[in-house]
């Protein structure tokens, strides 16, 4: 997809809104684990927000891995609680494992299939364009081929 | 006030024929105008309007005469200066016609005076005109750009096309009317040529501003414009070939990037003008590769068809593993490094050259101690005033202080310390932002991970990450002034010219006081925050980190002391511009060439 230029003018406008009413892509996210997220936004070019940068997002976050470091935040008797949830996680093993792989399994496909809908759609695009470019083509010509007409006289 | 007469040729146009006379009536103030209107045979309504509006002279010819014996007929009738107008053109601005004349009598020598021309659209088409060599292919400058207040100043130009053109009747006495060869299309450039070759200048006059809706009588009246444009252009190289070939005096051969979009690119475009204007037959060849591709500077893609020629020195400006092609009579490499030193193997390389340019003392003394056994000289790099004023258009935000980050996502810049110190030092309730401009080298969501993992705190003043929106450069200036202050916190040593750029545009700044921009820290413009020298990812080779607690200083500094800090850099802004333009740097280019010569 090919970048367009944006002037500063709209660029600070956005940015004046962006002020107003923070915005990011991962605000929802954030919020479930907070009750208030930092004042931050992120302006993206148009066409760049809904696909390119979704897609990328999808990209890295499909991959759910079970095995993550566990840790803890207290003191003194962080190492038993990290000795607690590894023995949890032994023993639990057998049921979230196959949960996990058929999650990752879905996570993957859709991923896939969004990728595929992106290159999909990219391509129609082309298409289009280029139709669109001879159907002006054509009426062009068709209008010269009347005016040329016109001009020997013999038109309507 | 001196008498003018605004000599209006048309040819059909009814519309904008009788939007450009009415707006020349109910907006021009000058005290003493008059108006001929030339009509060239109109046959749909034109010369029955112009008959119809009193005060005006209308000459009849009986037959289109074209552009130059339309207006010649004009020029004729009339003993006083006159403004060549063409009936497409309309009047945005009263005192338009006081500006142009004000111009023209500036100075004795200033013969003719053109103007800003903006489209339709107000994009700004004309501030000048320039011939690029081999194509001949006359150009206007800058094309087609968003209006930002460019060209802004009264300055001395190549030509200026005559669809608003003021020309003092000394010229015309002595030059005569314009040259009845050409039909229409480059009589312009010749009767500038002409006047120059008199003894006059040409002035382009930056405070008039008029619209153009181009090539209306062309299009109104399906006139084969490529033909005429072809046979004109013929006329003219019989006439001023030679002429304009004599202009070259000197020839270089300079290599580099020149199609991207980084720091070698933008630096070789204006460097490459201002050798052209000078008169440096200048040969443009690339560091690797060939590249073929067309560029959209006519004058830059004009110099790199010029052919190969290895008598003549070259300029060799890249990074400093990539000079292999130096193969002219004396090479020069003109080279930065982004750390405290030049790598072992930049340097057995830039040994090979007869010479090594680099953009400041910082630059030279890392180069020194790097062990570069050739001769070391500091050749700056400049600014264009014409982008980079203070009369630029800025867009600030109503009430709240704006800090501005250009940000290439990377290690090279420490945009996590910048972040940490800006949200630790300013609360919700003050009225600053943070806009951080960011550079990522592929669109995508990494950016907002970094930062999310950083957990910020939540009640502080707002940040705002603009994300590869790929603003026009010759906006940067726009960009700077729409700031309060510049915060560079780049690790890397060089090449220092967002520093320079924002200063030229009287905005204060903010950077580490180590690398090439420290040449320009004064503490009161451009505050220094203290830096520490740790390793870069290329081995051996080390760049500096700012100090989070200085970075937090100098943060709320900026924002206390604004109004000293942007007097300074006005004051500043002035000496820039003149000391530090790439006329200037050209110059002293030339002067170094001259001595090897």
């Amino acid at each position: 997809m090919q970048a367009k230029g944006v002037d500063v003018d709209q660029v600070m406008e956005e940015v004046n809104r962006a002020v107003a009413a923070p915005d990011t892509l991962l605000a929802d996210f954030w919020k479930e684990q907070k009750t208030q997220s930092p004042n931050l936004s992120f302006l993206y070019p148009p066409y760049s927000k809904t696909l390119v940068v979704n897609l990328d997002m999808v990209s890295r976050n499909w991959e759910i891995d079970p095995e993550f470091e566990l840790g803890s935040r207290r003191r003194g008797v962080g190492k038993l609680v990290i000795t607690f949830k590894r023995a949890t996680r032994s023993a639990l093993r057998w049921y979230v494992n196959p949960i996990v792989h058929q999650v990752r399994k879905f996570n993957m496909l859709v991923t896939r299939t969004l990728h595929d809908l992106a290159n999909n759609l990219e391509e129609v695009s082309g298409r289009v364009t280029e139709l669109e470019k001879a159907s002006l083509e054509q009426r062009l010509a068709d209008l010269e081929n009347r005016l040329k007409s016109l001009e020997k006289g013999d038109g309507e | 006030m001196r008498p003018v007469s605004l000599i209006v040729l048309s040819w059909n146009g009814l519309d904008v024929t009788r939007t450009c006379v009415m707006s020349v009536l109910e907006k021009t103030t000058h005290p003493d105008f008059r108006v001929v209107a030339v009509d060239n045979a109109s046959t749909d309504g034109t010369r029955e309007f112009l008959r119809s509006v009193e005060g005006i002279t209308v000459i009849e010819n009986e037959e289109n005469l074209g552009f130059v014996k339309g207006n010649n007929a004009g020029i004729r009738a009339t003993d006083t200066d006159v403004v060549l107008l063409n009936n497409d053109t309309e009047m945005i601005q009263g005192d338009w016609l006081e500006r142009m004349q004000a111009v023209a009598y500036s100075a004795r020598d200033i013969g003719v005076v053109g103007c800003r021309l903006v489209n339709a659209e107000g994009n700004l088409v004309h501030a000048g005109t320039y011939m690029p060599v081999p194509s001949y292919w006359g150009q206007e400058y800058p094309g087609d750009e968003k209006d930002i207040g460019q060209y802004t100043t009264d300055a001395e130009a190549e030509a200026v096309i005559f669809a608003c053109a003021y020309i003092k009747r000394e010229v015309l006495d002595k030059v005569g009317a314009l040259d009845e060869d050409y039909f229409s299309y480059f009589e312009d450039t010749d009767y500038c040529m002409k006047a120059r070759a008199a003894g006059y200048r040409v002035f382009r006059c930056g405070s008039a501003t008029v619209k153009h809706l181009e090539n209306a009588s062309t299009d109104l009246n399906r006139m084969d414009f490529s033909g005429t444009f072809r046979r004109s252009r013929e006329t003219f190289l019989g006439k001023w070939k030679d002429a304009v070939d004599a202009r070259y005096t000197r020839k270089l051969t300079w290599h580099s990037f020149i199609s991207g979009d980084d720091e070698y690119a933008r630096v070789s475009a204006k460097l490459l003008w201002a050798l052209d204007r000078a008169g440096v037959d200048v040969n443009l060849g690339f560091l690797e590769g060939a590249e073929r591709a067309e560029l959209a500077d006519f004058r830059i893609n004009d110099m790199k068809n010029r052919g190969r020629d290895r008598d003549r020195p070259q300029i060799l400006f890249g990074p400093p593993d990539m000079l292999s092609r130096a193969d002219g009579s004396y090479n020069i490499g003109y080279v930065f490094t982004p750390y405290d030193r030049f790598k072992p193997e930049w340097v057995k390389e830039l040994n090979r050259l007869d010479e090594i340019w680099v953009p400041d003392e910082f630059q030279r003394q890392a180069a020194i101690a790097s062990g570069l056994k050739k001769d070391v000289r500091v050749v700056e790099f400049g600014v264009d005033p014409d982008y980079l004023n203070p009369g630029i258009m800025g867009h600030s935000l109503e009430g709240r202080f704006v800090f501005l980050a250009p940000v290439t996502w990377g290690p090279g810049e420490a945009w996590q310390t910048l972040l940490r110190a800006f949200t630790d030092e300013f609360s919700q309730e003050e009225k600053v932002v943070l806009v951080m401009n960011v550079t990522s080298p592929a669109p995508g969501a990494e950016v907002e991970e970094a930062v999310e993992a950083m957990g910020l705190p939540f009640d502080r003043a707002p940040v705002v990450f603009v994300m590869d929106q790929d603003i026009p450069h010759y906006q940067d200036g726009c960009l700077y002034r729409s700031a309060d202050c510049l915060v560079l916190v780049g690790r890397r040593a060089g090449p220092g010219l967002e520093i320079l750029e924002a200063l030229a545009c009287g905005v204060p700044v903010i950077a580490g006081e180590w690398g090439s921009h420290s040449q320009l820290i004064d503490g009161v413009a451009a505050s220094a925050v203290e830096t520490a020298l740790v390793p870069s990812p290329e081995q051996g080779c080390g760049w500096s980190d700012p100090s989070y607690v200085k970075l937090r200083e100098a943060l709320r500094g900026a924002r206390d002391r604004a109004g000293a800090s942007r007097e300074k850099a006005l004051e500043l802004s002035a000496r820039l511009r003149t000391e530090r333009s790439w006329d200037h740097i050209a110059a002293k280019m030339i002067e170094r060439l001259d001595d090897i010569r």
